[in-house]
């Protein structure tokens, strides 16, 4: 390493700084990731003469830091730039464009090829595994800004937004305290989680908040858990109690979709009126919200505004059954007392006080059906029983929060909105198996969901909640985060395990499974967030209540990330049994811009369980959502993670897209995934670029075979399935491929942009096009040189009258 | 507590936890590991070592997975043997190195040319004797007229020209050639077998030579006055001197070759007598008349002997044919070689050993048949690399003229500009050995990219070729504690063993850095001094 660095020499301010990150982290070798992290961040990147002087002083190897430095993403090896941009290309992403997105960045900030910094130093352009925002698509982050509905044209003022936002930074947020000890007015609920944040939640919420202040209206501002309701985020809740001069004995709630700024004022005045401008503004309010509802593009990039008043949402929320996202849209997301009004802790309660016995407790949970929501739906109760029998104590319980499945968001939504409900989860676990420690694994990219889980467990310190006493009994809890550090294969548990040891992220052969030995060679429970965010709910409502709502085999309800081609998207839980028709049809509104007539872009399949799972056609979106049908139909539950496609989309290119991405994400160990995997993705982007050979078909099944049956783990045993599904059932668009023909129109090497008749010569594609590969004289018909076109597609986006054709 | 299973039809009963290596190991049954080291954790990452769980027909790591109660294991079934060539293929089409260098391979003789070479460079001409004697009879001549394909396929040729291979071969039999007594060959006592060799040309004396070394007693028979046949009716004078030649074939007498010239077949002697006379013989007759009349029709087709083309045996038991009267010859090498093969599948006769594997109906020398690791293609950053090894000169022309030959100095020189790539661990590489036991192919995975060759050199006794690494792990675990050492490093495909900030192979604690040579189951790590 040293030699591809620059010239950084160990000066004293850097050896106090090591020194002072060992106290604080510790020098043993499970504080590498931690240590890393802190050097990171304080030089944007891991100098390796810093990494070199940190194995004197601390008791860690070079070997150690350098296979930890390497395996992890989210460490950089090469100096960066001020701000880093990071460009989702998660499977939404994706498949609405981030690769055109990733190119615009990179030729607007002149960036050479295979390089990521511009020459000044002020932008790293990096690519990042699923930012979480689907509905958003495309997104990229700046820093700790989020951008979404991207398209190449947007990125200059992408950039210029970016850099004007800075000079207003540094502003502190200040806790809202305006009543007085008067009864509030009512309620402003806001989500701000990320997603949220990224369709700006996070300035809305300081401006209400500066609003309040300013006119002092004694109105409550809440931060509350996500409704799930993407499309129209950011999504901002008027609650008004029912004891008002209406004679209404029920609190009334208006919802406003897609909110800004501006309308905060109108909001505010409509609602919570001073005096005598009501009138004059209520009427004000409509007007405005008419004009800008229909001219999307006059406002700035992030804006977006659309009508929420069609009704869409309770066709979304209708069919939907909320247990992990409980009270989501009203409860104070950090509010401990809030949560426990509303039913939190007494399952607790239940267990330590009523139940007592583990036996029955696991009983429960078996008569629930529930089962593991991390992928495998493994059943619950039978791994907390292999946990109870084994002797060795201590023992540990790890709530695996590493959501890797680029195109899932839903841990990250359970954990930044209810994190009470993961964490009474836990001690309910903990209580029952005789666990006292438990760290809750979250990857990095989860920024507020770390900090708000360790607000969580600070409150519920304070509360006795956890601790030497838990709810002053004398069983005693204590709970950590440990972050992780970008490794998709990490949400395996025997990888997780080794991360959390502050090792390479590289599973082993079960058995021994972690209840026998796991963490620290101890027995470890380890269960997915939602699995644990179901548990408080199953204990209270009992679990007949539970394994009612879903089907045989499969008990309760599941939360998916929906995303892609389709009108309304984000995150859902529905009772299991619902079937995928439902779901896309019903809650997500169909497909996007879909009209239905002959000719036009129509449904072609859902993507569901990432990397690991694989695509359901159209004509079988009558199967009922289940573990065991989904898994028969070559899907997977997975995480949850669901993106629908439409008939623009090609099965080659998808299938290559997640091959790209486990073969990326393998950690390298066993023969059939290194290497197997390497010769999949190979064979498809051969088929994508036009060079696929009679008997690669052939050659995919016997290396899909090979991988399936004989890797070592589970991102390997599940990699080929997404390549597999589409085999079974879009095997003619392979055919097609090796024929030189993308039916989808998609493969750049096998298509070409044509120029139609109906072209008015206007020239706006010419100036659109990034390559200038548009000769154009005005009211001329335009043509398209095919040698220098990239295929980006931009100038059909931009074109007014259609007259752009792929052929 | 104990648990007890069937391996291979053998019940074991082993402390429960145990591996099924580990109870397979307790019978003594062998399993292929590349990855395992006893007294570690079980890694599992290679996959060769697998079996199959009879009762599910699983396949399972033996080196991970635990002996259950009852289980039945197969080690050696047909799904067995299949799955471990695939894991083998893999890995081959990862690993990217040579075993032998393309010269070797090139020549039909398979001669040690590297090992010659480097014999010459530091002055053990006796060894450098003795390897190529022990597939090339005679150096001094085919280190005169041979066409040499082995320079044409010289790595060194991509950088500049090839090593002097021929000259050097020449230079090795002539320097041993005052040397020659009987003694030099180390024949092995007389084992009472007669072999009649018939025709003196290359075929036949390369037949005689071999069967002799054997310890058979032969007969050569030849129907000219002088031995040599071909070489010496139609090789001037100006390319290989008549006491060169001479003095190279005096070395059968030498040896105890009884030879029998101006001999006619037919009319001197008949395949009859000598089938009652001999043991075995080997026909080396040149390409047939027209009316061949020794050879009864049976044996004869359209101008050539029939033979099975592995095992070079006639129609008849014990009668072998081989050279130009089987097929044309277009180099002497090529008909030496095969008059080699003739008696070494002749001594098989002798012995009483099969010569075809009687399962599989495979010829027994395609079984024994070495497995090649080949790189097709250097590119010109790799080939500087591997200079680093050699010496930077020119190609040496000899100051004394091309048919004088190399004096010491120049052949000292000429050896230093191998470039050593064939590989370091020849012998001992375990992927080489079970490659060739799972009958395993380098190219049945499509190799699109590969890893660059890199050779980390500093250390005086060892190398590290990254490249040649199939990602074991071995040596990461070894020096796990050590000070410095070997780590993964990156993800996927691009994972690599590397050793942390470049630093020198010395700086590692040199015990267990030897045992990471010594346990390294591909020439990724290997000691430079291996010849």
């Amino acid at each position: 390493m040293s030699k591809i660095d620059e010239n950084i020499l160990i000066r004293e301010d850097d050896i106090a700084f090591l020194d002072a990150i060992v106290k604080r982290f510790g020098n043993e070798p499970g504080s590498v990731l931690s240590l890393l992290k802190a050097i990171q961040d304080h030089y944007h990147y891991l100098p390796g003469q810093v990494l070199e002087y940190l194995c004197t002083i601390a008791s860690v190897t070079p070997q150690q830091i350098m296979g930890v430095a390497t395996f992890y993403t989210q460490f950089r090896r090469r100096p960066a730039g001020r701000h880093r941009i990071r460009v989702c290309i998660g499977t939404a992403c994706h498949v609405k464009g981030a690769e055109q997105v990733l190119t615009a960045f990179l030729s607007h900030l002149h960036i050479p090829e295979g390089q990521d910094t511009d020459e000044k130093k002020i932008f790293t352009v990096e690519q990042a595994a699923c930012l979480g925002c689907c509905m958003l698509a495309p997104a990229v982050q700046i820093d700790n800004t989020i951008y979404g509905h991207l398209t190449a044209k947007k990125i200059p003022s992408v950039i210029s937004d970016f850099l004007s936002s800075l000079t207003g930074q540094g502003k502190t947020t200040q806790p809202l305290d305006t009543h007085n000890g008067k009864e509030y007015r009512g309620e402003i609920r806001l989500c701000t989680c990320s997603s949220c944040a990224a369709a700006g939640a996070r300035t809305l919420y300081a401006c209400f908040r500066d609003e309040i202040k300013r006119n002092k209206l004694n109105v409550a501002l809440l931060e509350v858990g996500c409704t799930g309701l993407s499309f129209e985020a950011p999504l901002v809740e008027v609650v008004l109690p029912a004891s008002r001069a209406d004679n209404r004995t029920d609190s009334r709630v208006y919802r406003y979709g897609r909110v800004e700024t501006a309308q905060v004022k109108y909001i505010l005045d409509h609602h919570f009126p001073r005096g005598k401008l009501i009138r004059q503004i209520t009427s004000g309010i409509y007007s405005l919200f008419e004009k800008i509802y229909t001219d999307e593009e006059t406002y700035p990039v992030t804006r977006y505004a659309l009508d929420f008043s069609r009704g869409t949402g309770s066709l979304y929320l209708g069919k939907q059954v909320h247990i992990a996202t409980e009270y989501c849209g009203e409860l104070g997301v950090v509010d401990i007392d809030a949560y426990t009004r509303h039913g939190g802790f007494s399952a607790l309660k239940k267990c330590m006080e009523e139940l007592k016995d583990p036996e029955q407790i696991i009983s429960i949970l078996k008569q629930s059906g529930l089962r593991g929501r991390g992928g495998g739906g493994f059943p619950v109760y039978k791994k907390w029983q292999n946990v109870l029998y084994e002797e060795q104590s201590p023992r540990y319980i790890i709530c695996n929060g590493d959501e890797g499945d680029p195109g899932a968001f839903m841990d990250r939504m359970l954990l930044e909105s209810f994190p009470f409900r993961i964490i009474e989860g836990m001690l309910i676990a903990g209580f029952t198996l005789g666990i006292h420690e438990g760290i809750l694994y979250i990857r990095s990219e989860y920024p507020l969901a770390i900090d708000r889980i360790n607000q969580a467990i600070s409150l519920c310190a304070e509360h006795g909640i956890t601790g030497e006493h838990v709810l002053k009994s004398n069983f005693s809890f204590s709970l950590k985060v440990v972050e992780g550090a970008g490794a998709f294969v990490c949400g395996e548990e025997t990888a997780l395990i080794e991360s959390i040891q502050g090792n390479r992220g590289m599973p082993h052969f079960r058995p021994p499974y972690p209840s026998e030995k796991g963490l620290y060679g101890q027995p470890t429970l380890i269960q997915n967030v939602e699995t644990l965010a179901c548990i408080p709910w199953i204990i209270r409502q009992g679990p007949g209540a539970f394994s009612r709502l879903g089907t045989a085999g499969s008990g309760g309800t599941k939360t998916f990330a929906l995303a892609g081609k389709i009108e309304r998207g984000g995150l859902i839980e529905v009772p299991m049994g619902i079937t995928l028709r439902e779901i896309v049809e019903e809650i997500g509104g169909g497909i996007q811009g879909g009209t239905g007539k002959e000719g036009e872009k129509r449904l072609k399949a859902i993507l569901i369980g990432g990397p690991s799972g694989g695509c359901i056609p159209e004509h079988l979106f009558d199967i009922p959502v289940d573990f065991d049908v989904l898994e028969e139909k070559g899907g997977m539950m997975g995480s949850g993670g669901m993106v629908v496609l439409d008939t623009t989309d090609c099965m080659v290119e998808i299938a290559r897209y997640f091959m790209a991405f486990t073969q990326n994400e393998s950690c390298g160990k066993c023969t059939y995934c290194r290497i197997g995997t390497q010769r999949m993705l190979h064979i498809l982007t051969r088929l994508t670029r036009g060079k696929g050979k009679k008997g690669d078909i052939e050659e995919l099944e016997h290396l899909s075979l090979l991988v399936k049956q004989r890797s070592l783990c589970g991102l390997g045993k599940t990699a080929p399935n997404p390549v597999i599904s589409a085999l079974t059932y879009f095997r003619e668009e392979y055919k097609a491929h090796i024929q030189g023909i993308c039916p989808a129109k998609k493969c750049k090497a096998l298509i070409t942009y044509r120029i139609t008749d109906t072209c008015i010569g206007c020239t706006i594609c010419a100036q659109g096009c990034p390559v200038s590969a548009i000769t154009s004289v005005p009211y001329e018909k335009h043509i398209i040189d095919s040698s220098l076109c990239i295929r980006c597609d931009a100038c059909r986006q931009h074109c007014p009258q259609q007259a752009i054709s792929i052929t | 507590m104990e648990v007890t299973c069937t391996i291979d039809n053998h019940k074991i009963t082993v402390k429960k936890g145990s591996t099924i290596l580990e109870a397979a190991g307790k019978a003594g049954i062998h399993i292929p590991v590349l990855c395992h080291l006893d007294g570690h954790t079980p890694f599992t990452s290679c996959m060769v070592c697998v079996v199959q769980e009879k009762t599910s027909g699983k396949l399972l790591p033996s080196c991970s997975a635990r002996v259950e109660e009852g289980m039945i294991i197969e080690t050696a079934s047909d799904a067995v043997f299949k799955a471990r060539q695939d894991a083998l293929n893999m890995l081959l089409s990862e690993h990217v190195g040579e075993c032998e260098a393309p010269c070797t391979r090139t020549c039909p003789a398979h001669p040690g040319l590297p090992q010659m070479i480097r014999h010459i460079k530091t002055g053990s001409l006796d060894a450098a004797f003795s390897i190529i004697q022990q597939v090339i009879p005679f150096p001094s001549i085919t280190g005169r007229i041979c066409p040499a394909p082995c320079e044409m396929a010289c790595t060194r040729a991509g950088i500049d020209a090839p090593v002097s291979l021929k000259l050097l071969e020449r230079y090795a039999g002539d320097i041993a050639a005052g040397r020659q007594t009987k003694d030099a060959y180390n024949i092995p006592p007389d084992t009472g077998k007669k072999a009649a060799v018939i025709g003196a040309g290359p075929a036949g004396l390369a037949a005689a030579y071999s069967l002799r070394l054997m310890g058979h007693s032969c007969t050569l028979f030849e129907k000219e006055a002088g031995l040599g046949g071909h070489i010496r009716k139609s090789i001037p004078a100006g390319r290989l001197p008549r006491e060169v030649l001479e003095r190279e074939l005096s070395i059968l007498g030498k040896i105890g070759i009884t030879i029998k010239t101006g001999i006619s077949k037919g009319s001197d002697i008949s395949l009859d007598e000598l089938q009652t006379d001999y043991d075995t013989i080997i026909l080396a007759v040149g390409k047939l008349a027209d009316n061949e009349s020794f050879l009864p029709a049976t044996l004869c087709g359209n101008n050539s002997i029939l033979i099975n083309r592995e095992t070079l045996m006639t129609g008849t038991p014990g009668i072998f044919a081989c050279g130009a009267c089987t097929r044309p010859m277009n180099m002497a090498i090529r008909a030496m070689t095969h008059g080699c093969l003739a008696a070494s599948m002749a001594d098989r006769f002798l012995k009483g050993d099969t010569l075809f594997n009687i399962d599989s109906r495979e010829p027994v020398r395609k079984k024994n048949k070495l497995f090649i690791s080949t790189v097709k293609h250097y590119t010109q950053q790799e080939l500087t690399e591997l200079l680093n090894s050699a010496s930077p000169d020119n190609r040496v022309t000899p100051l004394n003229g091309e048919d004088r030959g190399f004096i010491k100095e120049e052949a000292e020189r000429g050896a230093a500009r191998c470039l050593h790539c064939d590989c370091y661990k020849i012998e001992g590489c375990l992927l080489r050995k079970y490659s060739q036991e799972y009958n395993a192919d380098q190219l049945r995975y499509e190799q699109f990219t590969r890893k660059q060759i890199r050779r980390i050199a500093d250390h005086p006794s060892i190398i590290f070729e990254p490249a040649k690494c199939i990602k074991c792990g071995r040596c990461v675990r070894l020096t796990k504690e050590t000070m410095h050492g070997f780590c993964f490093t990156g993800r996927g495909f691009d994972v690599d063993i590397t050793i942390p900030f470049d630093i020198p192979l010395q700086l590692i604690e040199e015990k267990t850095l030897k045992s990471c040579v010594q346990l390294c189951p591909t020439g990724a790590l290997a000691f430079k001094e291996e010849v």
